[in-house]
């Protein structure tokens, strides 16, 4: 690190601190707790696109999609199975998965045949065939698509809490995790397959629209998420401040009053505590093993392409299987902090994914943190993340202090009813304002790339 | 089958279907036009256009109400139309201001266009906020019942029908009719009016040639004295003006959304690099495929399959090709179909 | 006024990057000067510096004897300078016409004239003109670049490579267009590759080497220096 940098650094990890602080005293320490773990989580998702943005200049427009992804997973391996739905809709959902499985077959066979055979066709015929047996597997299954789904959405359940989805593995939560970088990078690698080669601008428009698709998929697919019922309670990897209250209770005392704590506080500050070890300990293994990556000879090249695209290619660089290998990697990150956002709030609600709080703040974080650099990706997801929340209550509090001047001041002014959720809006200003701020006299980041 | 049936299935067809995908498409193409000029002109994609369309609806909304209060009533010239003016000017004006306070900058100092994309992040984020601070967070609605000097007036949508009396005396059986909406009526003219006004300023006036040289070749552009600044104003000018329009309508014909043009965008971007980037009929051309596409992607056939074929299918589930939860999901398999084919798009656009 | 356009000690480049080291270009009024140099020695540079399309770092430009360092080509424009660059030198979506109308845009009273200006010198864009340029060939794509630099009516005309690309022919045709505007007492400064015949019709010859001039003369003189023959003008005499 050089020494303009290290007193950057230090600067950073004050501003953070700061931020900490202010949460701690002016909200709760509960909370601020809460946002830091928050930041954490994040902050695997901004080193994912650091990766991919940093590293190799991929411009990702749909991170939304692989941290929704990553939330699916780990509901869905930690979640129990629901025998009834399964026994209503299992069986038809063989039978689709197995159709697929044959449209995607011929469609692969296609391929290879138009590679490996001796027949010349045209590629534009070739395409039009993939996407014309495309569609027939997806007319074939449909109608029985549509009668699984019903008989799974209607079957009647013992547990309530479950009914109408099929429900998921019941395996650990830490394993769900792991899942949720599979996901992504799975997810990853089709769409990487497609659009990357395109322009910067195009690569963006597709995986914005490819984000949508997914979110749209799982907000509607009740069948397999509860779409906008969501699906809770999910485990976290150590124990939840409730079961740690029930261990506290039996006799697992631990007093954190001079913490300025409350003891009735303390089995959640305790929980959270080790909800935060275990998220910085995964966090900084990534970091660790991203340093290494960046450091060895794969992460050299990686920068040269970016910086000079045609001339890697001119020496004979793979320049489009590297941009693969950056895009999945990055989306196995963002998968794995998506499902660590969901095991935190022990909620997934697929509704709740919005392209400004989960592509663009991710972007900003990046961008004023420092790309190219692991360091400011760490720092940007902590910092702005803490400035996002905490720009609520001080909008608020402006807010309405305004108002009552106002109403004292001019006699009949009456405040819009819906004042508190204006005032939420002000954090999106904030984070524009970062933005654009950053990219014009800042454009290197907070922490710049060494 | 009767022909009273084909007639019934006909019209519903016209009456659901294809105006449906007209008015979209005339939506998507003020759109996508306004698109496809900056992304010739500046050079990016420009993700904060959607909010621009918001904006010039919010604004039109703003005017109205002013309208109503005072007791303005120009039945049946919708009153957000009269305020139409008032949002175009806005929105002219703020993409000016955005454009002289964030692009130029950007512009100066020559940055690549994932810059200037980035930079449209962030002012979508303002914009954004603004809408949602000024305007609220809830749906509004341009025709209401307003109260000025303690009378109250109603203002209804207004609708076109064309029963087709001579058909129904005719032909036995026949009931359908076609239903066109005030605002979409006007939709209709605005859109051809644009339309064909841009195409005469494009290729009969020294501005909108001049506008297509800096597009094709921006620095031979310079070298033959055409003032490149005063150009990328003259297309904020038309984009802005575009924008307000296909906002403003859109949000009479259906309500005001602060999110009212996001979801556009995607559409939008697919319609404009389908027509061949830096080509605007191209663009109006690529939105009315997508709108046609979406639509139909997403059409129930039931009752057209009910006049035709009465009673010989199951007819308890949808007939729609797609769901209609994933219309998003058209517009864009036509993106990534075009990119992938045919990158410069269909009608042959500049490579950028 | 002794030189129509006057550049001295010119230093510029591209970012880091310096090209020219303090190179010298002169045209004197109504004649036609001529740079030649090895390919990358920094010639279209030197037209791009004087057309004020990139940063002069040291020196100066001077256009009729008024100082125009720095200016922005719309005011060279305006003061009687025109410019064809080596590449990329019409509007390809344009038509034929619109792309001349284009180099009248500072003065559209000029268009008339100078489209039926431009169609007598090439007759060939007159049947033409409705035709996108970038359908045209090389050749005829040259003509529309050079008509548009003319439309003006320019007292300086600067050519980057007016014949690359086009049949003997046409070059032949070009080098005789170029002495026919310069008959009407315009200057012409211009970079060509075919070095020996635009030697042969230039007053003044700037040899050019990393950005420096490695000769200066007459074109008849250069011509007939034997080092310039063996670097330069290759193989036989
Ligand atoms: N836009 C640019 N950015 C960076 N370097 C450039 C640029 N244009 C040219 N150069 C470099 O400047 C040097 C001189 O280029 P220039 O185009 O002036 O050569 P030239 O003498 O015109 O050659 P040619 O006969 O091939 O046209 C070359 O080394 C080239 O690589
Ligand atoms: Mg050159």
């Amino acid at each position: 690190m050089n020494p303009a940098n290290r007193s950057r650094v230090v600067i950073a990890t004050a501003l953070i601190i700061a931020l900490f602080l202010a949460a701690w005293f002016m909200l709760s320490p509960v909370t601020a707790l809460l946002y830091l773990s928050t930041g954490l989580a994040t902050a695997v998702i901004v080193l994912g696109l650091n990766i991919q943005w940093g590293y190799a200049g991929l411009f990702n427009a749909g991170i939304l999609g692989f941290i929704a992804l990553g939330g699916y997973a780990v509901m869905w391996v930690s979640v129990p199975p629901v025998p009834e739905a399964i026994a209503a809709g299992g069986a038809g959902l063989l039978s689709v998965i197995v159709k697929l499985a044959v449209t995607a077959i011929c469609i692969w066979v296609l391929h290879l045949a138009a590679k490996r055979l001796p027949i010349n066709l045209p590629v534009w015929l070739l395409r039009t065939l993939q996407v014309s047996i495309a569609l027939a597997g997806y007319i074939w299954m449909k109608t029985e698509f549509v009668i699984a789904v019903e008989a799974i959405e209607t079957a009647d359940t013992l547990d309530q809490t479950m009914k109408g989805f099929i429900g998921g593995l019941g395996l650990p939560v830490l394993l769900g995790w792991a899942v949720g970088g599979v996901f992504a990078g799975i997810a990853a690698w089709f769409i990487g397959k497609v659009t990357l080669g395109l322009r910067s601008d195009y690569l963006a428009i597709a995986t914005l629209g490819i984000a949508e698709i997914i979110r749209t998929f799982l907000k509607n697919a009740d069948w397999l998420t509860r779409g906008t019922l969501t699906v809770s309670p999910i485990d976290w990897p150590v124990p939840t401040p409730r079961e740690m209250n029930g261990m506290l209770e039996s006799g697992l005392e631990i007093n954190l009053k001079w913490l300025g704590i409350s003891a009735e506080q303390t089995a959640t500050a305790v929980g959270r505590g080790l909800f935060i070890a275990v998220s910085a300990i995964v966090l900084i293994i990534l970091v660790l093993m991203m340093e290494r990556a960046l450091g060895s000879p794969w992460g050299r090249m990686m920068r040269a392409i970016r910086d000079n695209e045609d001339a890697a290619a001119a020496m004979g660089k793979n320049v489009v299987r590297r941009q693969l290998e950056v895009f999945v990697l990055g989306a196995i990150l963002m998968g794995i902090g998506g499902a660590m956002l969901v095991s935190l709030n022990t909620l997934f609600d697929p509704s709740s994914y919005h392209p400004p709080r989960y592509t663009f703040l991710i972007w900003t974080m990046l961008i004023v943190g420092g790309s190219g650099n692991n360091l400011g990706a760490v720092f940007g997801a902590l910092f702005i993340y803490m400035l996002w929340e905490m720009s609520e209550p001080i909008a608020q509090f402006l807010f309405f202090g305004g108002a009552d001047m106002l109403t004292a001041l001019i006699p009949g002014f009456e405040p819009p009813v819906d004042l508190a959720s204006r005032a939420s809006q002000m954090r999106v200003i904030v984070i524009g304002v970062a933005l654009i701020a950053t990219m014009r006299y800042a454009p290197k980041g907070v922490i710049p790339e060494r | 089958m009767e022909y009273a049936d084909l007639l019934n299935a006909g019209v519903y067809f016209i009456n659901k279907g294809l105006l449906n995908a007209f008015k979209i498409g005339s939506i998507y193409a003020l759109g996508a036009v306004g698109i496809t000029l900056v992304f010739g002109i500046l050079r990016f994609a420009h993700f904060a256009h959607g909010d621009m369309m918001t904006f010039g609806a919010l604004i039109a909304f703003a005017g109205t109400v002013i309208l109503r209060n005072l007791g303005i009533n120009t039945e049946p010239i919708p009153t957000g139309l009269l305020a139409l003016p008032l949002a175009v000017a806005a929105t002219i004006i703020l993409a000016l201001i955005i454009d002289r306070h964030v692009y130029a900058h950007f512009r100066a100092s020559k940055s690549p266009p994932v810059v200037f994309v980035m930079t449209s992040i962030g002012v979508t984020f303002i914009l954004q906020g603004i809408i949602r601070l000024v305007g609220g967070t809830g749906d509004r609605q341009f025709f209401f019942t307003a109260v000025s000097n303690g009378e109250s007036i109603r203002e209804d949508k207004g609708r076109w029908l064309v029963k087709f009396d001579w058909l129904r005396d005719h032909f036995d059986g026949f009931t359908q009719k076609l239903v066109i909406t005030m605002p979409q009526l006007w939709l209709f003219i605005f859109t051809a009016v644009a339309l064909v006004g841009l195409h005469y300023f494009l290729n009969h006036t020294r501005t909108g040639k001049a506008m297509r040289a800096v597009s094709d070749n921006e620095d031979l552009a310079r070298i033959s004295g055409i003032d490149v600044g005063r150009v990328v104003k003259v297309t904020w000018v038309i984009a802005g003006t575009l924008a307000a329009i296909a906002g403003t309508l859109l949000a009479m014909d259906t309500q005001y959304k602060p999110i009212l043009a996001f979801n556009l965008l995607l559409p939008m971007f697919a319609a404009a690099i389908m027509g061949g980037i830096g080509k605007p009929f191209g663009a109006v051309a690529g939105a009315f495929i997508v709108a046609l596409a979406e639509t139909f992607a997403v059409f129930d056939w039931r009752p057209i399959a009910g006049y035709l074929f009465a009673d010989r299918f199951d007819m308890t589930a949808s007939m729609a090709l797609v769901p209609a939860e994933y219309k998003l999901a058209v517009p864009f398999a036509i993106l990534v179909l075009v990119l992938i084919w045919r990158p410069t798009g269909i009608f042959k656009g500049q490579v950028l | 006024m002794k030189y129509l356009l006057e550049a001295r000690s010119l230093v510029a480049g591209y970012g880091e990057l310096t090209i020219l080291n303090g190179c010298d270009i002169t045209v004197e009024p109504g004649s036609i000067s001529v740079i030649v140099g090895a390919n990358g020695a920094g010639k279209s540079t030197a037209m791009k510096a004087v057309f004020g399309l990139l940063e002069v770092r040291q020196g100066s430009v001077k256009f009729e004897d008024q100082d125009v360092t720095g200016c922005t080509p719309q005011r060279l424009v305006e003061l009687g300078m025109g410019y064809v660059p080596q590449v990329a030198n019409v509007f390809p979506s344009l038509s034929v016409e619109e792309n001349l109308e284009m180099g009248a845009y500072l003065a559209a009273s000029l268009t008339e004239e100078g489209l039926d200006r431009v169609y007598s010198i090439f007759p060939i864009l007159k049947d033409k003109r409705k035709q996108a340029a970038g359908q045209l060939s090389g050749g005829q794509r040259q003509m529309v670049a050079v008509g548009r630099a003319m439309m003006m009516k320019p007292r300086l005309l600067m050519l980057d490579e007016p014949t690359a690309g086009v049949s003997p022919k046409v070059m032949g045709d070009i080098f005789e267009i170029i002495l026919k505007v310069n008959e009407s007492s315009v200057g012409v400064l211009m970079v060509e590759q075919n070095a020996r015949q635009a030697l042969a019709i230039a007053d003044t010859g700037f040899v050019l080497q990393t950005g420096q001039n490695l000769y200066t003369d007459t074109g008849e003189a250069l011509l007939a220096n034997p080092e310039v023959a063996r670097s330069f003008l290759g193989g036989k005499h």
